[in-house]
């Protein structure tokens, strides 16, 4: 089955992929999530697939003084769930830290992220 | 392409309103690849245009504020990037197709040093360059394995051909690392071999 993102034109998903592989935007985020966890995005962040384009191709906040109030202006603005949004960067961010062959370690994490998310 | 627009989303995105990057990119996308189609005629393939002009995008979306408003319009400033890095890559393929030609020409003489007929080599560069064309980008995975292959190809078979156009000197551990790619070119042929054959 499509996934809905297909469903865009050819250049934007390719815009998309590229994206996906650079550090700098929330779309290697989204990819990191897509690689190891079964919930989908659109479920996590409580969107459609056109504002899960939009968020992608934004500059990727990072896990420093800011990140809070950076997480809340995006979800705001693009309507989509703030605590999945918190949950699925600092996913990426300890994705990048533990490495992606260590799944179990990830897992924890991710489950910890869970409660953090929760709380901010 | 609506200038006015792209000049707002560009202030909106300097001041990282959420929902400028993808303005940005539904307003610029398609236009920034067909002006810069238009302007290096020289590029055959369209899908190299396209990717220098996602590699610029995605660039500036990272780094609004390294565009300058007081020196070009947006767009004009965009495409002038794209088709410089549309460029660089045709003077790199330019540079390969050089160094093809060169290697093709050792295939000749190593086949014309062998007692073939004229229609037998004849064929044999034919095979070679329809290898290249249709499987060369699962065949080469790293710098070198193009010569490699076609010294394969001329069936060299001294470890001095390999060496030489590994660039690496004559040394034992050398001798075994040119013995390996020669290997394992040779395995990544035999496996398109029984692929093609499956077909």
């Amino acid at each position: 089955m499509k996934s809905e993102l297909e469903i865009l034109p050819e250049l934007e998903l390719r815009l998309l992929k590229k994206a996906e592989r650079d550090p700098r935007f929330v779309a290697y985020a989204f990819a990191k999530w897509r690689s190891q966890m079964s919930a989908p995005l659109e479920s996590v962040l409580d969107c459609d697939y056109e504002t899960i384009f939009k968020l992608a191709l934004i500059k990727r906040p990072v896990s420093t003084k800011g990140f809070s109030d950076s997480v809340e202006q995006i979800s705001q603005s693009l309507k989509c769930a703030r605590s999945g949004l918190v949950k699925v960067l600092r996913f990426a961010d300890v994705a990048d830290t533990v490495g992606a062959t260590e799944s179990d370690g990830l897992l924890k994490a991710a489950r910890s992220f869970d409660e953090k998310a929760d709380d901010e | 392409m609506d200038h006015q627009a792209l000049e707002a989303a560009h202030k909106e995105l300097l001041a990282q309103n959420p929902g400028a990057p993808s303005r940005v990119v539904r307003l610029v996308l398609p236009a920034l690849c067909a002006f810069v189609a238009s302007a290096v005629p020289a590029i055959l393939d369209h899908q190299d245009v396209e990717e220098a002009c996602l590699d610029v995008l995605l660039d500036y979306l990272a780094n609004p504020e390294v565009f300058d408003p007081a020196k070009a319009q947006l767009f004009t400033w965009l495409a002038g990037n794209a088709r410089w890095r549309a460029l660089t890559k045709l003077r790199g393929v330019k540079r390969r197709e050089r160094k093809e030609n060169i290697v093709m020409q050792r295939v000749q003489d190593e086949a014309n040093a062998v007692d073939k007929s004229v229609e037998e080599k004849a064929f044999d560069v034919i095979e070679v360059k329809e290898v290249l064309k249709s499987h060369g980008k699962a065949l080469f995975e790293e710098d070198g394995d193009l010569d490699v292959f076609l010294l394969i190809a001329a069936g060299a078979r001294e470890v001095e051909h390999y060496l030489e156009v590994l660039r690496l000197e004559d040394t034992a551990a050398n001798r075994m690392n040119a013995n390996a790619r020669r290997e394992r070119m040779r395995g990544r042929l035999r496996r398109l071999r029984e692929s093609l054959d499956e077909k």
